[in-house]
């Protein structure tokens, strides 16, 4: 009976929402403006959708959410908790303190107060320092009083010995009850303490704001209806709404790879480079044989060093709302009227100038239904602006492609519809419901199943083979289609001085829902 | 002498990753270090080697141990005071100027990670011209300096002077000992004299050539030219493939990463050989390339040479070899660093190209 699923991306600009068939294909999709609190905007969007397809909750299997709010709340350093960090490290102070190269504005936003005390091993598991219960509650009277809303605690080599830190997180939770949530640095990172303990203070940062979010969100769909709700993780997996309160930072580039799997599925294509051209940034990504390309390990966001992984994208702040000036220099973005686009830009009545604006006068986005009044800049002007736009995006596009000369462009998003033609390349394609691909890809999100444990390397390709194989049974057991299922990543982090040469081994198996 | 300025630094570290053939570990951590240091402290005087008096006191530094705990286990600068306390106890006297031994990769830094909180300049030279993975493989060795009195300086603030009776045993102890103080330890070997300096013992100008190696990279970047192009045209490159890593088999002995990285090119799967540096690249069962020629990973988007501690399943890598410096070609330096050294069956003037 419950045959269909809603996708849904939660944009900076536009909530958009696809229904899908158990089949792929698209029932109906629709458009609704993002609104604050972002819950008003998935209410809405749910709604339309539902008066669109002309179907019920009753018919409904799941709905699976996809949203870039947590990078844009680092971008935009805007809806961040403070953070107390405490590190669990008895050699202090290093030569480099925590957040050392954090942009300054990112710093004064999350970073409240940050404490050393004594904790931490050695590679070899040796205890640096005994962690003492008195320090870590004192510890976070001081976060706490410097304005700390969060803690996020990093202990040196945690990633091998998760001990300490998990018991500090039980020493906080008995002081605190829930009034200080933690943020574990083993849960989130892995070795690297500077890129770990970054993820681990952006995760405690974005934790109450966004965490409030994912669970309005869960009220919201369950007034609606009774269907499961999921939300989308960095790897294009579908993770529960409780774990995504937890660890928000898993989601902060579930977009783009939304935007990769669901513009690869809509054109039918494995291997492809993926535009996605939105309302202020436009995303490069690409996908091979099916799946988003992962980056190296270490990745930045908002000007900051993260190491888990994260999807291979490359983004620059121009989009379809992005104000534009010209005259001697043209510029473009990074500034966009966002979500107020339909009130502000001149081709609506508004008095801003705006990417779009020079797409109508040009005559592309013939779709838009715009006043047609005087747009105010000629059309060699508006031309010179697209001349700059391809300037600027063709170099990403061309460094994703690598030595892959020939790779399909999709275009996708809700600038899409802006540009000619082959605009970005012979081989570019604007697949059908090219503006929702981020919901369809959402829709489609897949189940993985994370297997974190401890081999022996002696026997190390049986080891690999035995573990790849239980991973890839829990995301079957989890719901994964079988002839679907392939590991998506394999992680080995050595021990050092440990009898029998063991080393750390993450692998994640993932398949298809349907 | 000049000053360092913080854009210096970032330079030095590119180049010196280049030349570390994938070993000497990620600069990125020390280069933050030196940075902020210049913050609290102002630029970093480089003097270069005619700068010194004969009887001047210089004093080689590195790191070594395990890349995997130096990205983890942060330095606390306490290595580097007790380390040359223990020195100017031992002598009599404080020392000049420290200089790297090593140039490749993290350790080019090494030096200027005290230069400013003790007020002590760094020397535009080092003694290997890139990076290897054992203390005897030096220039001062070669020129039959002794490598004692040898020093070492921990995290915690302790320090050890060691008198061994020769080389390969001194490696021995020292690592043994680094074990002990964590996997990760600050060393100094080949103390010289400035006389030494001048007579040969060092390779002068290494801190600026591996400079102006960083800054052509960089640029190439910034213009969005390849960098590959670069290394091929400017520094006779020679480039093997490109293609994906499909397979590390890495572990970590006796304080060393050793290993075998797969490298599935178009034309065929390419395996890299490892002990902490890449040392020799393999086609299939035929060597192709081999230490002491420079071995280079370079990440195919950015342009950025990969170290053997973050290489990463499923990243696109050129392979590229850089000549070795001369000193390295010689009967006394292929018994030092030839391939034969490091357990592999064949000569370096065996592989077609490499006769001396």
């Amino acid at each position: 009976m419950k045959k269909y699923i809603i996708g849904i991306d939660i944009g900076g600009t536009t909530t958009d929402s696809v229904i899908i068939g158990m089949n792929r294909t698209i029932h109906a999709a629709c458009k609704v403006p993002t609104e604050n609190p972002l819950s008003n905007g998935l209410s809405r969007a749910i709604k339309k959708i539902f008066q669109t397809s002309c179907l019920d909750a009753s018919s409904i299997d799941s709905i699976v959410i996809g949203t870039t709010h947590a990078t844009n709340a680092i971008v935009q350093r805007n809806h961040l908790s403070k953070v107390g960090v405490i590190c669990l490290a008895a050699l202090s102070p290093t030569l480099l303190p925590s957040a050392y190269n954090w942009p300054g504005d990112l710093y004064r936003a999350c970073l409240a107060h940050v404490v050393s005390i004594t904790g931490g091993y050695e590679c070899n598991g040796k205890v640096t320092g005994t962690i003492k219960k008195n320090d870590i509650i004192d510890a976070c009277k001081k976060c706490v009083d410097a304005g700390a809303e969060s803690i996020a605690l990093i202990g040196v080599f945690s990633p091998l010995y998760k001990e300490q830190e998990m018991i500090a997180r039980q020493y906080i939770y008995d002081y605190f009850n829930t009034m200080l949530p933690v943020s574990i640095s083993s849960d989130i990172g892995t070795v690297g303490i500077i890129e770990r303990e970054n993820a681990a203070i952006l995760n405690a940062a974005l934790g109450a704001c966004i965490g409030r979010e994912f669970s309005q969100f869960a009220d919201v769909c369950a007034q609606l209806c009774d269907a499961p709700i999921y939300i989308t993780q960095n790897n294009g997996t579908i993770i529960s709404v409780e774990t995504a309160r937890q660890l928000p930072v898993l989601t902060i580039a579930s977009g783009p790879t939304n935007s990769c799997m669901g513009g690869a599925a809509l054109s039918k294509h494995k291997d492809a480079i993926i535009v996605d051209i939105g309302g202020t940034t436009t995303d490069v990504g690409a996908v091979k044989n099916g799946f988003a390309r992962r980056s190296l390990n270490t990745s930045n966001i908002g000007g900051v060093s993260i190491n888990f992984p994260m999807p291979d994208v490359l983004l620059i702040a121009v989009g379809g709302g992005s104000l534009v000036s010209y005259g001697q220099n043209i510029a473009i973005g990074p500034h966009s009227l966002g979500s107020k686009f339909l009130e502000q830009a001149v081709s609506f009545g508004g008095s801003y100038l705006t990417l779009t604006d020079c797409a109508l006068k040009l005559g592309y986005a013939r779709g838009l239904h715009a006043s047609m009044l005087d747009i105010g800049l000629s059309s060699l002007d508006a031309q010179r602006v697209f001349d700059v736009v391809k300037a600027k995006i063709v170099p990403l596009i061309t460094k994703m492609k690598g030595q892959y000369k020939n790779v399909p462009i999709i275009l996708v998003g809700g600038g899409a519809a802006l540009f000619p033609e082959k605009f970005f390349g012979d081989t570019e394609i604007v697949p059908k419901y090219a503006s929702v691909a981020n919901a369809y890809g959402a829709a489609c999100a897949q189940i993985s199943a994370t297997i974190d444990s401890v081999i022996c390397m002696d026997n190390r390709d049986h080891e690999l083979a035995l573990m790849s194989e239980n991973a890839q049974a829990q995301a079957v057991a989890q719901g994964a289609l079988a002839h679907t299922v392939r590991i998506v990543q394999k992680d080995i982090i050595p021990y050092s001085y440990v009898p029998g040469n063991k080393a750390r081994v993450i692998i994640t198996a993932a398949g298809d829902r349907f | 002498m000049r000053l360092l300025t913080k854009n210096d630094i970032e330079e030095i570290a590119l180049g010196a990753t280049i030349v570390g053939s994938g070993g000497g570990g990620d600069p990125l951590y020390h280069k933050l270090m030196v940075q902020r240091q210049i913050d609290q402290y102002g630029p970093i005087e480089l003097i270069s080697c005619d700068e010194l008096c004969d009887d001047d006191l210089i004093i080689p530094l590195s790191m070594m141990g395990d890349p995997l705990v130096a990205i983890e286990r942060l330095h606390t600068g306490q290595e580097f005071e007790a380390l040359l306390n223990m020195v100017t106890k031992v002598y009599g006297k404080k020392p000049r100027a420290v200089l790297p031994s090593e140039i490749g990769g993290a350790n080019s830094l090494t030096p200027f990670l005290c230069s400013g909180a003790l007020s002590i300049p760094v020397v535009d030279a080092d003694m290997i011209g890139r990076a290897f993975p054992e203390l005897q493989m030096s220039s001062a060795e070669i020129m039959g300096i002794s490598a004692c009195p040898a020093f070492m300086g921990d995290c915690y603030g302790n320090a050890v002077a060691i008198g061994a009776r020769d080389g390969l045993t001194l490696e021995r102890y020292a690592r043994s000992l680094t074990v002990e103080m964590g996997s990760v330890a600050l060393v100094a070997i080949y103390p010289l004299t400035g006389a030494h300096v001048k007579q040969g013992a060092v390779l002068s100008g290494s801190v600026s050539r591996v400079q102006a190696i960083g800054k052509r990279m960089l640029d190439a970047i910034k213009d969005q030219q390849n960098p590959v192009d670069l290394l091929v045209a400017s520094m006779g490159a020679r480039s093997l493939g490109l293609g994906m890593i499909d397979d590390i088999s890495c572990s970590i002995q006796d304080g060393f990463m050793r290993g075998t990285v797969s490298v599935a090119c178009c034309e065929a799967t390419m395996k890299i050989h490892c002990q902490n540096e890449y040392l020799v690249a393999c086609n299939g069962d035929c060597a192709v390339a081999s230490t002491p020629d420079i071995i280079v990973l370079l990440e195919e988007e950015t342009g950025t040479p990969v170290t053997s501690e973050r290489l990463s399943y499923g990243i696109r890598v050129y392979i590229l070899v850089l000549d070795s410096q001369d000193i390295w070609k010689t009967d006394k330096g292929l018994s030092l660093v030839g391939p034969r050294v490091f357990g592999f069956n064949f000569d370096y003037n065996d592989l077609s190209g490499n006769k001396s």
